[in-house]
């Protein structure tokens, strides 16, 4: 079969999703619960410590042979060995896509279809998601391209219609409580917008990059524009809602949109916001899983990685479907215990790195 | 619960048509993964062990992590409950 | 007897050969076996073998029979062979060759050995001359027949722009053709499909602009193709296209030649089809199907405005009736108060939900254009009074369906018109029903979902190795100058990216004039 390959912009355009992904609707708010009106310092925050986390995976990539982390991983300890790396990150990736998923759950059901039961929601999006397993990577990929077309779209029609409303002095006064809450959310953006771009590594070796550099561009524009564009969602959340009634809503980018009203016949467009969140979410989605089915597959070694769609998608609903009991311990958890758990996932990346230079430096000497 | 039965349903029938080709293909790894998942999710959607399937899975990581989570949220000062 | 009839040689006794044919045909009736003598002392029988209404009879009376009746001596022999004889290696028929070179005025004139190519020859027109002692019949094109001639075409009409269209005659299409493009490069290669129908397929490309992969890719489909008939074009295109399983038509065709023109000039391949005025386009893009040649017969702000409301009718006829029963029955809140408190009051007497009243419409709507299409021409206004009074305004006036649902059905159905290709507003009216469904247990949701599907859909797709939504995914800047609007034409200066990969440039120095 032919290898397939995707472009250099449309990696960028993954990697634009990835970071935005479900982040779109939940960290806004999220951040401004911890930080109050600081929460966009916490999103730069979040950045300045995302850059060394990407240029981390970049260098897992650069070295040794392209491929991807589990193929360099497997090569090197064997798969028995390796499989105690490698499981933790096929783990990791399927439960993002549940956590993901989940959280698309709870907003449906609580803000749009609140009649609608939340596995049925999920499980129509996971049926399109195995779809896109089945079409491949490479039309995943195109898919990608013409869904960032849309969402920017949607985008900067968003923002150009809240301008008017915005009030700069919401911002002040900065860093009131000093740089704790901003440092913790900056924790939380660093996780969830830039640590949960390591599933994208398994897509890596698919890139038709003509140079390492082209390569690394096209990771850090996506990562960036993602997290600008999450940076401008914050700020509008804080200048528009301010940070008190901001931090009251479970979604404040949604409340936001409530908020558009162009010459009083532009009104009510929050399916705008469900638009562009749901397209983000499942592109993040569907590199999750492409990095579940992947990475089994070069694990146990098998031709294709397509013929798992089905009951990963099984597993991913069942997962996304017993997540929590409730939405407060959710959100609990959300804020606490995940960043701390993606966090310690870095270390599958570092310790291939570490492994990648003591073999260069051993053939070396 | 219908939902699960029903999407419980999807799935064997799709393991009905998919695992067999698998065997047949000697990829014996791959058809075993298949059934575990399948049956992994589609028990867990009917209704049974969801509790398991959702401590092995996933509960482990609020054990583990939770305390080191208030004790950052202590450190940075934003609070950190329960 | 057929297997003898396969490749062996014609019998040198006219008698046979005239009772072989007749055996062959079972008597049939639209045989002609004319026999007649040549003209001098001394001369051999003869007999002219052809297939009756396939022929021109006064050219075949002026051009054949005569010259062959009157002549008034054995044609002088160019060697010193008499007539009779059969050359010595069976090569040549000094006779057959000197009464063809010689008494027979015609252009289209060939010599048949085999039992095979005679055969073949009566059946596709030729009038054939056989003559007693001779193995070699002389086969002659005076092939006339009723044919349509080259008419305004009913599909893709234009308002500025040329009136001709393709007809049933691959010559005369191909001559079409042609008359546009008099560049040596134009290449056009022939080949038979079809056991029965031995319908002959003509493949016409650029040399030197139209991509050599695909071109190889489209010799190797249609020589894969093992089928008895082609009737239309329809047939090589279900055959040869990359996907079946996709409501997308991923080969696009046409009866403009003006549009086959430009494909060509672009780097595409044409595939022409005997008894058929529908030529095949391949590769075929998404866009492509939005396209219409008018576009680039009316200026170019025009031509770019009118495609971007074809594009908006697209989004028209796929979605409103599934946002109507979305917001109709999840989702009141998105409406402003006033619109909701009117559609609210209309939807009061309505017995149905929205997706049932939906569907009830859109179902009629479809029986009604079908009905359109498939009845006599002249019943037509008594359905479109149906259809618009009893359907339309009695069912409104009956409090079966809302006033506003038959809005949404009407402009659904005008936009799915709207779109200059048939087979894209097919693809529409099946997956409108998708997603009304969708929407009914859905709403807003499973209409962003549908989308999001019908994207994953697409860029799956692709048309003879290239992708279908090209040039959006994979995204060509240059390419966007003839996707979405419409440049001027100066500002064109290369060909699409993926369908010409080489020769690119169109224009060398471009720039507005004045």
């Amino acid at each position: 079969m032919r290898e397939e390959a995707i472009s250099a912009r449309q990696f960028t355009a993954l990697a634009l999703f990835v970071t935005i992904g479900d982040s779109l609707v939940i960290l806004p708010g999220t951040m401004v619960s911890l930080a109050k009106q600081d929460a966009w310092l916490s999103m730069l925050v979040g950045l300045a410590a995302g850059l060394p986390v990407i240029l981390l995976f970049l260098a897992v990539h650069a070295r040794g042979a392209a491929a991807s982390p589990v193929v360099k991983l497997k090569r090197i300890c064997g798969p028995w060995f390796g499989g105690l790396f490698i499981l933790p990150y096929i783990a990791f990736s399927l439960f993002l896509s549940a956590g993901s998923m989940r959280i698309l759950g709870d907003f449906m059901i609580t803000q749009i279809m609140p009649e609608t039961p939340g596995t049925a929601v999920v499980a129509l999006l996971l049926i399109v998601a195995a779809a896109a397993i089945r079409g491949g990577v490479e039309a995943f990929a195109r898919a990608g391209e013409v869904l960032l077309l849309c969402f920017l779209f949607v985008f900067f029609f968003f923002i150009l219609t809240l301008v008017p409303q915005v009030d700069f002095h919401r911002l002040l006064p900065v860093c009131e409580n000093g740089p704790g809450p901003v440092a913790h959310g900056g924790l939380l953006s660093l996780a969830f917008c830039f640590i949960e771009i390591m599933p994208l590594m398994m897509l890596m070796p698919h890139v038709k990059a003509n140079s390492r550099k082209e390569m690394r561009r096209a990771l850090l524009i996506g990562a960036i524009a993602g997290a600008c564009a999450l940076l401008i969602v914050t700020l509008l959340c804080i200048t528009v809602l301010g940070p008190g009634h901001a931090e009251r809503h479970m979604y404040p980018t949604y409340t936001l949109a409530k908020k558009i009203s162009v010459g009083s016949f532009l009104e009510r467009v929050e399916a705008m916001i469900a638009f562009m969140w749901i397209i983000s979410t499942f592109m993040k989605l569907g590199v999750n899983l492409f990095a579940v089915h992947l990475g089994l597959a070069q694990w146990i070694g098998s031709r294709s990685y397509r013929t798992l769609s089905v009951p990963v998608a099984a597993v991913t609903l069942a997962l996304a479907a017993n997540f929590t009991d409730n939405m407060a311990y959710f959100n609990h958890i959300v804020t606490l215990a995940w960043p701390i758990y993606d966090l310690t996932m870095l270390f599958v990346p570092l310790f291939l790195l570490g492994l990648l230079l003591v073999r260069k430096a051993g053939k070396r000497g | 619960m219908w939902v699960g039965i029903a999407v419980a349903a999807l799935v064997a029938a799709a393991a009905v048509i998919e695992a067999p080709s698998l065997f047949r293909e000697s990829a014996k790894t791959e058809g075993i993964l298949y059934l575990a998942l399948a049956a992994a999710g589609s028990f867990t959607l009917i209704g049974y062990t969801g509790k398991f399937y959702s401590f092995v899975f996933l509960r482990w990581v609020d054990i583990a992590f939770l305390p080191i989570g208030n004790w950052v949220a202590h450190l940075f000062g934003t609070g950190g409950a329960s | 007897m057929l297997e003898q009839s396969s490749k062996s040689p014609l019998p040198l006794s006219l008698k046979e050969t005239t009772e072989w044919m007749k055996q062959l045909l079972g008597n049939s009736c639209d045989l002609i076996v004319r026999e007649f003598k040549l003209g001098y002392e001394g001369a051999p029988r003869a007999a002219m073998l052809y297939t009756d209404g396939l022929v021109d009879l006064e050219l075949v009376q002026l051009f054949i029979m005569k010259p062959l009746m009157e002549l008034d001596g054995p044609p002088r022999a160019s060697d010193s062979r008499g007539p009779g004889t059969n050359g010595p290696d069976g090569k040549q028929e000094p006779y057959i060759r000197q009464l063809v070179e010689q008494v027979l005025p015609t252009g289209g004139v060939s010599e048949i050995r085999e039992r095979d190519g005679y055969v073949n020859a009566v059946l596709t027109g030729y009038a054939v001359i056989s003559i007693d002692g001779y193995s070699t019949a002389i086969a002659v094109e005076l092939r006339g027949w009723e044919e349509r001639g080259v008419d305004e075409p009913s599909t893709q009409t234009v308002i500025r722009g040329p009136r001709e269209g393709f007809s049933e005659n691959i010559r005369i299409n191909t001559a079409l053709i042609r008359r546009f493009i008099k560049d040596p490069k134009l290449w056009i290669e022939s080949q038979t499909i079809g056991r029965s129908t031995r319908t002959a397929v003509s493949v016409a490309y650029m040399k030197g602009t139209a991509s050599e992969g695909v071109i190889e890719e489209v010799r190797r489909r249609l020589s894969e193709i093992d089928i008895d008939a082609i009737l239309e074009s329809s047939y090589i295109e279900e055959l040869i296209q990359d996907d079946f399983f996709t409501p997308f038509p991923t080969i696009f065709h046409t009866e403009r030649p003006d549009a086959v023109a430009a494909g060509l000039l672009e780097g595409r391949v044409a595939i022409l089809i005997d008894r058929t005025p529908f030529v095949l386009m391949v590769p075929a893009l998404f866009v492509q199907f939005f396209q219409s040649p008018e576009d680039y017969y009316q200026r170019s702000d025009i031509g770019s405005l009118i495609r971007i409301l074809r594009f908006l009718c697209f989004g028209i006829a796929m979605f409103v009736p599934s946002i109507y029963i979305a917001i109709t029955t999840f989702h009141q809140e998105m409406l402003p108060t006033s619109l909701f408190i009117s559609l609210a009051a209309q939807r009061e007497g309505v017995p149905f939900p929205a997706f049932i009243e939906a569907m009830l419409m859109e179902v009629t709507f479809e029986i009604l254009r079908e009905a359109g299409i498939r009845m006599p021409r002249s019943v037509g206004q008594a359905v479109s009074i149906v259809g618009t009074l009893v359907i339309g305004q009695a069912a409104v006036e009956a409090g079966i369906v809302s006033a506003a649902m038959v809005i949404v059905v009407s402009i659904t159905a005008i936009s799915s018109f709207v779109l200059p290709s048939f087979n894209i507003s097919i693809s529409v009216r099946m997956l409108r029903f998708l997603f009304m469904l969708l929407a009914a247990s859905f709403g807003i949701y499973g209409i962003i979902i549908a989308f999001i599907a019908l994207v994953l859909h697409l860029s799956r797709l692709s048309s003879f190795g290239v992708p279908y939504l090209t040039p959006f995914a994979p995204l060509y800047w240059s390419d966007q100058k003839d996707a979405i609007m419409r440049w001027p034409i100066w500002a064109m200066r290369k060909r699409p990216r993926m369908i010409a990969q080489s020769n690119r440039i169109r224009q060398r120095k471009g720039g507005p004039r004045g």
